[in-house]
């Protein structure tokens, strides 16, 4: 099949997603409702419901998504394994311990300080990700098994020094963090929206800058300081860009797993190897896999809403048990 | 009598000593002659010994019990799985034993200790097994991935289940780890089931040691590998999982006392399950008497404040092996 059409039926796919999710929910929109909103005829209710809540928890859905999967793209692009992830790898935990700092110092006065919170889940996953790079070096070189071992132990490790301060906490904030874990969209309003969606977006603009380079890694360390690459500056640049994407992202959506490891694979299953077209797919299949996620988590128990996060491991894990039999060597 | 045998009265000192460390410091202290008075003349009348007898001594034994059973059977995991990083936890045996209490919790509501420790077992061996099975005869960063990526799914079905049920409560105890909350009643079921399972593991030391050596050297020692290798590996998994029924998700212990354990006294089993498990039993109850006075935080923080470090280092000292 032709990549235009593949892009197509992926394109149609998350505009079916996207229109379903503006439509439903506990206050029931008809497509009619949608096109009247579009020739600016519609009522106050039906404004009220697409602008202050529809509109802003979509646009976050997509963003991150699509953040999400192309910070798994860089990852496994630099580390050379498919299996990496952000979530498995200890972002989430990261930005996890930032949350619990926000919420344990900051969170009385909530509304003024909303800045602040993507700011420190931010550096908490940047932090981590530098660490668990500065010390995967061994004998001068970057050993990506190596990363990868020792972020799962720093996820693991991380996880539970989390709690250290959740001894002081009374039950909202416990409430605050459980959601957090679960992967619960939680910023589903405008600020929420301006405090991320900026800049994403602007790091998005700069990896695509960074595409030549990351299909480049492809080849061997050796074989590309011969080319007169600086590889492990590139590698670092990329680490740190991937490590702000998935960051931003969860600190504005909750802990998700999964997606930075599921639409690389499957664009790499549609797209093959080109990386322009790689970067492109990811962007659009995260995007579809968390606004689908969302979709699904508030309608298949309605009207509780199950969060994201643990959709798209329900649907995640299963897809990566598949690919751990599938690949002989890691 | 070996030598490796004469620290042992060391050991034992110190295991009593981090137990009478851990009566008299907490959220409140005591002084000694409490302790002593509780444990020899006990008299229930004055409010200290109420305390230090209902609350804080099984809290102290059920930690002692529990650092005992993981460090075990994180070291026997180790040698049976030939993998230096083989942890209950990282198998899996958390999260599945997780999940199996939470589901007889929702099936029974009422359900007994001894069910939750059935329960948990049933899980942990289920996910183990499986996790084992995935990466059987493959590197050790395959069996890492696995069990990390299961984990979080596992997680995420007992996420579901909690928030569908509403059972938050419930649960964050096992997710944060503790050994509060313990009754002498709990204690008396646990003990002798691990009693025996230490025993069972005591026995097959020599087998264990076979293990360790490799396939090869097994088959030509005429070994029944695949006999010992799975009872050892369930004996391993049955401590782990009723450990966590107890104590809630423990990570790094496992993997960090056996280490402590063989590179000063080497890899006889013999010697590694006793001082192992004494080890374990110390490091948790004095992690818990920490965690006891920096406000009650939970004691998974301060083993994974100490874990941490170590699991990175035995990574970068053998990372040849996995890179």
């Amino acid at each position: 099949m032709h990549n235009t059409r593949k892009f197509t039926i992926v394109i149609l796919l998350l505009a079916a997603v996207i229109i379903t999710t503006l439509v439903t929910g506990t206050f029931s929109l008809s497509f009619n409702d949608l096109l009247s909103l579009l020739t600016a005829q519609a009522g106050q209710d039906v404004q009220l419901v697409m602008f202050e809540f529809r509109m802003p928890r979509l646009l976050i859905t997509l963003i991150c998504g699509a953040a999400l999967a192309i910070s798994g793209l860089i990852l496994q692009a630099v580390s050379k394994n498919a299996l990496a992830d952000p979530g498995i790898i200890g972002v989430n935990a990261g930005s996890g311990f930032g949350v619990v700092l926000f919420i344990t110092f900051i969170s009385g006065s909530m509304d003024q300080q909303l800045y602040m919170l993507p700011l420190m889940s931010f550096i908490g996953g940047l932090l981590i990700v530098l660490l668990i790079f500065a010390l995967s070096f061994a004998g001068g070189a970057f050993k990506s098994n190596i990363f990868i071992l020792i972020g799962i132990a720093t996820a693991m490790g991380v996880t539970g020094f989390v709690y250290v301060f959740t001894s002081m906490f009374d039950d909202t904030q416990m409430e605050m963090l459980n959601r957090y874990f679960a992967g619960n969209i939680w910023g589903d309003t405008w600020p929420f929206v301006w405090i991320s969606v900026p800049y994403i977006l602007l790091i998005m603009a700069f990896v695509f800058f960074r595409i030549r380079e990351m299909s480049m890694l492809n080849l061997d360390d050796e074989m590309l300081t011969g080319f007169g690459m600086n590889v492990n500056k590139e590698k670092i640049i990329l680490i740190v860009l991937s490590a702000m994407l998935s960051s931003l992202a969860v600190s504005v959506c909750g802990a998700i797993s999964f997606i930075g490891l599921i639409a690389p694979h499957i664009s790499r299953l549609m797209f093959g190897q080109n990386m322009k077209l790689l970067f492109f797919s990811s962007i659009l299949i995260g995007s579809l896999l968390l606004t689908g996620a969302d979709l699904i988590g508030k309608l298949i128990m309605a009207p509780m809403v199950i969060p994201a996060g643990i959709v798209v491991s329900l649907i995640g894990g299963p897809y990566f048990l598949r690919l751990l039999f599938k690949t002989g060597r890691v | 009598m070996d030598r490796r045998w004469y620290p042992m009265p060391v050991i034992l000192m110190g295991v009593f000593i981090s137990f009478i460390a851990a009566m008299m410091f907490g959220a409140d202290s005591y002084a000694f002659s409490d302790i002593w008075h509780v444990i020899f003349n006990l008299d229930m009348t004055l409010q200290s010994h109420q305390i230090l007898y209902e609350i804080r001594m099984p809290r102290v034994l059920a930690a002692l019990v529990a650092g005992f059973m993981i460090s075990v059977s994180g070291l026997v995991l180790q040698s049976v799985t030939h993998n230096v990083l083989s942890e209950p936890s990282i198998l899996g045996i958390n999260a599945g034993a997780n999940l199996a209490i939470i589901l007889a919790a929702l099936i029974i509501p009422a359900v007994s200790f001894a069910g939750i420790m059935v329960s948990g077992f049933i899980g942990g061996m289920a996910v183990g097994l499986v996790i084992l099975g995935v990466t059987r005869h493959r590197s050790p960063l395959h069996l890492i991935l696995a069990g990390a990526g299961i984990s979080l799914f596992i997680y995420a079905i007992t996420d579901f289940l909690v928030l569908a049920n509403d059972m938050g409560q419930y649960v964050a105890f096992f997710t944060a780890g503790g050994v509060a909350g313990q009754s002498m009643g709990n204690l008396a079921i646990v003990v002798p089931v691990a009693i025996l399972l230490v025993t069972g593991l005591y026995l097959m030391a020599k087998e264990l040691d076979v293990l360790l050596f490799g396939d090869e050297m097994a088959l030509s020692l005429g070994q029944n590998r695949a006999l010992y290798s799975w009872l050892t590996l369930i004996i391993a998994i049955m401590l782990a999982s009723v450990a966590v029924s107890m104590v809630g998700n423990v990570v790094f212990l496992g993997l960090l006392v056996p280490h402590i354990v063989k590179m000063i006294f080497g890899n006889m089993h013999r010697f590694t399950i006793i001082y192992s498990g004494l080890f374990g039993a110390t490091i948790f109850a004095l992690s818990d008497m920490l965690a006891r006075i920096f406000n009650e935080t939970p004691v998974n923080a301060v083993i994974a404040m100490i874990g941490l470090p170590f699991f990175i280092y035995i990574i970068k000292k053998r990372g040849g092996q996995y890179a």
